[in-house]
């Protein structure tokens, strides 16, 4: 419930922010100010707020994260969206660090190597923990760790290493604990990441997405996103294979681990269109997925902008404006049976 | 002409002490190569008479000039006319030998190593895989964010920031703010020892550079980057001579008693890497010294020994002159990739960077001043000219493009202060 909850959130953020942007709506002012009522399951279940902005929460309720009593009337404390549930009310923030869930795919950076374990930064407010035992050995091979492993640490994954992860848990302490315990985490090679705002990126069905512009992308729960040429030959052929019945959590290959492919200038030119497409959204907070990257990278074909020239401020609002305007036409639709 | 050569080719024992870092730099490096070899090669001995008459005269000279002849020497050399010897010491000079004993302490004592204090800055580095893909981008022509080569970022720039102050600027330059504002002082000899009366503009400015906690690691790198960011800014404006800002007129006030100090804040607002940093603060800082209003004086004579007083000039104190920094350069940051030379590296791009190239260059497109730095590999000389190369084109056309505007906005502010007689509006009757 909590994660449709929050999608409907980040639909209607980006709603809002779209009509601020253009003016055509009565305007963020009084759409934040006002009156309005928050009740748990109302039709307006989320809202945004400023600080010091009233919640109207009468009656009994509790007091949630982002908010404070002044005057006998409950108040927001951080910019954000009103989230209730029964009676609690708390406002969750725009701008944060990742809040992580269990079962998120993230995209993390090797901090450090500690005994059994690697602590990955993933933009949370703590270093996350890979333990040792949480990660697929190459090969796929099943076995305990041994203290040849402990000893041989970085041979997986190094200080610096990018890498794809599964959130496993989140201990009462709140420190996160990540496992690679699947084919498709692991180390990653050949690419780039790029760093946006995690409330910009919704938990999805897919986060290892096939863009239509020939890039492979993961796109980490967390705000981190790798970016890497997709080899359009080789998909075919792994779909061949596919298709011919061999199993996809098959073991991995050694050479998946070690091999860097050689790419192209097109290949880069490809990466470099998805990374400044991503980095255009992200700069007008509008939420990055598959489908919004394609409008932008559509938009800058059908205008004629070059990959370059797609991080220049003017030619970004331009495109970013009517890729909002496109996209609220769309999530109209959309939302219309989400909400009923 | 200065070359400042850190790290591993600043030559051994020369290293400690700034001052050989700055004018004799280039003497003692190519005397090297007098008493290797010079007799042998008419050219070489050409080359050692300009480069140290230059530097004898002042702290301008043709760089890429000689830097040419240095590189057709080291063709020459390939061509076997030159012994090995001489390619050795030209090599040496101009930065190619590896690590040395001595380069470790070079580098902590100079404190201001590029790659030493990115290295410390990034908190947490680029794998390996990463910079290969930098790298092959960066081969194959395309670099991450779909600029090619020599591609630089936008820059702009926006004077008149700050009201209190004389002049100011801020400027956005890739993912680098700098907010730069300049107030003028009169400084006279009686104050206090360390006021001598300056004979350049650089003499003129007094730095005060921030850099925020938050931007770095820990507070040492701040204060570190903010040290050789200074250092380098002091070196650049140093080397404009007097015709670059009407000296006489616009900063004696008193010829050899009184003068107009500047003192500059640079505020860095927000930068990742360092790259960027210097150029944007450079084109911040000439664009403030430019806009910079002068007030007029009146100087009252009392007797010869005694400083005069000083009035503001009533009729036309409020029209201040305009500080014509017009030939104060922007620099420019290059760096070494792979071997391959690209302009305005971003912050990822530096973390894969062998080796640093900043030239200053001004709008005749003569280098002010060129800082190398590189890793234990050393650069190649013929890299240096080719990124001095690419710096004119870039920094010319950023110089003249800027020029245009800031040419504008300032006859602008000029005719607001003409028409001073008539100022009391209607009251005014005659």
């Amino acid at each position: 419930m909590a994660a449709s909850e929050s999608r409907v959130a980040r639909a209607h953020v980006a709603r809002l922010e779209h009509v601020s942007g253009t003016g055509s709506y009565a305007g963020p002012g009084t759409l934040l100010l006002g009156k309005r009522r928050y009740e748990g399951g109302s039709e307006e279940p989320h809202d945004l707020v400023l600080p010091g902005n009233d919640l109207f929460a009468d009656g009994t309720y509790v007091r949630g994260h982002g908010t404070h009593v002044r005057n006998g009337r409950l108040v927001s404390s951080q910019a954000g969206t009103v989230l209730t549930v029964n009676r609690l009310v708390t406002v969750r923030p725009f701008r944060s660090r990742y809040v992580p869930e269990v079962g998120d795919v993230v995209v993390g950076r090797v901090l450090q190597v500690a005994g059994k374990r690697w602590l990955v930064d993933i933009n949370a407010v703590q270093e996350a923990s890979l333990l040792l035992s949480a990660i697929t050995l190459p090969l796929g091979e099943q076995r305990k760790r041994t203290y040849e492993d402990e000893l041989n640490m970085r041979a997986f994954f190094a200080e610096g290493d990018p890498i794809s992860a599964e959130v496993q848990e989140i201990r009462s302490d709140a420190s996160i604990a990540l496992h690679t315990r699947s084919n498709k985490f692991g180390a990653l090679r050949n690419g780039v990441l790029l760093q946006v705002s995690p409330s910009l990126i919704a938990r999805a069905k897919k986060h290892y997405v096939r863009l239509s512009l020939g890039v492979s992308a993961i796109l980490g729960t967390n705000g981190y996103i790798w970016l890497s040429p997709h080899d359009l030959e080789t998909a075919q052929n792994e779909d061949k294979t596919k298709k011919a019945g061999s199993r996809s959590d098959a073991p991995l290959s050694e050479e998946r681990y070690i091999t860097p492919l050689s790419v192209g200038p097109e290949a880069h030119l490809r990466v470099a269109r998805a990374r400044n497409a991503i980095l255009l959204l992200n700069a007008r907070s509008i939420p990055i997925d598959p489908v919004s990257i394609s409008l932008v990278c559509e938009e800058c074909a059908r205008q004629g902008v070059d990959v370059k020239d797609m991080t220049r401020r003017e030619v970004a609002s331009r495109i970013a404006d009517t890729v909002q305007t496109q996209l609220s036409a769309a999530s109209h639709l959309a939302e219309r049976p989400l909400r009923a | 002409m200065f070359a400042i050569l850190q790290g591993p080719c600043v030559l051994r024992g020369e290293v400690g002490s700034r001052a050989v870092l700055r004018r004799s730099m280039c003497i003692r490096v190519f005397n090297l190569v007098w008493i290797h070899r010079a007799r042998h090669i008419r050219q070489c001995r050409l080359l050692l008479r300009t480069t140290s008459a230059s530097a004898r005269r002042g702290p301008r000279a043709d760089l890429p000039h000689y830097l040419l002849h240095a590189s057709t020497i080291l063709h020459a050399a390939d061509a076997s006319i030159i012994s090995d010897r001489l390619r050795f010491a030209l090599t040496f000079a101009l930065g190619k030998l590896g690590a040395t004993s001595d380069c470790g302490r070079a580098k902590g004592r100079s404190g201001g190593m590029i790659a030493e204090l990115l290295r410390a800055s990034e908190a947490q580095g680029l794998s390996a895989s990463e910079q290969d893909y930098y790298v092959s981008g960066i081969r194959a022509g395309v670099r991450v964010d779909g600029r090619s080569l020599l591609d630089v970022r936008d820059l702009m720039v926006e004077t008149g920031v700050l009201p209190s102050a004389a002049g100011s600027a801020r400027v956005h330059f890739g993912e680098t703010d700098v907010l730069v504002g300049v107030h003028t002082v009169i400084g006279d000899e009686t104050e206090g020892q360390g006021h001598r009366v300056p004979r350049t503009l650089g003499e003129a400015l007094n730095f005060q550079i921030q850099i925020p906690g938050a931007l770095s690691r820990d507070s040492r790198d701040g204060a570190n980057v903010a040290m050789m960011l200074q250092q380098r800014l002091e070196a650049v404006f140093n080397a404009l001579d007097e015709k670059a800002l009407h000296f006489e007129q616009r900063i004696l006030v008193q010829p050899n008693r009184m003068w107009w100090q500047f003192s500059i804040q640079v505020l860095v607002l927000r930068t990742r890497g360092l790259a960027s940093l210097l150029d944007a603060s450079a084109a911040a800082l000439r664009a403030a010294l430019r806009s910079t209003q002068v007030p007029r004086l009146h100087l009252l004579p009392e007797d010869e020994d005694a400083l005069p007083k000083i009035l503001l000039d009533e009729k036309s104190g409020m029209s201040p002159q305009l500080l014509d920094a017009k030939l104060t350069p922007m620099t420019l940051t290059l760096c070494q990739v792979g071997g391959i030379l690209i302009a305005d590296p971003d912050a990822f791009e530096e973390l894969c960077a062998d080796a640093f190239i900043q030239v200053a260059m001004d709008k005749a497109g003569r280098v002010c001043g060129l800082f190398v730095s590189s890793n234990e590999h050393g650069i190649e000389p013929t890299s240096i000219v080719a990124a001095v190369k690419a710096a004119r084109e870039v920094c010319v056309g950023w110089l003249e493009s800027v020029d245009l505007i800031l040419d504008e906005d300032l006859k602008e502010l000029e005719n607001l202060f003409v028409p001073r007689s008539s100022h009391t509006g209607f009251l005014h009757t005659r």
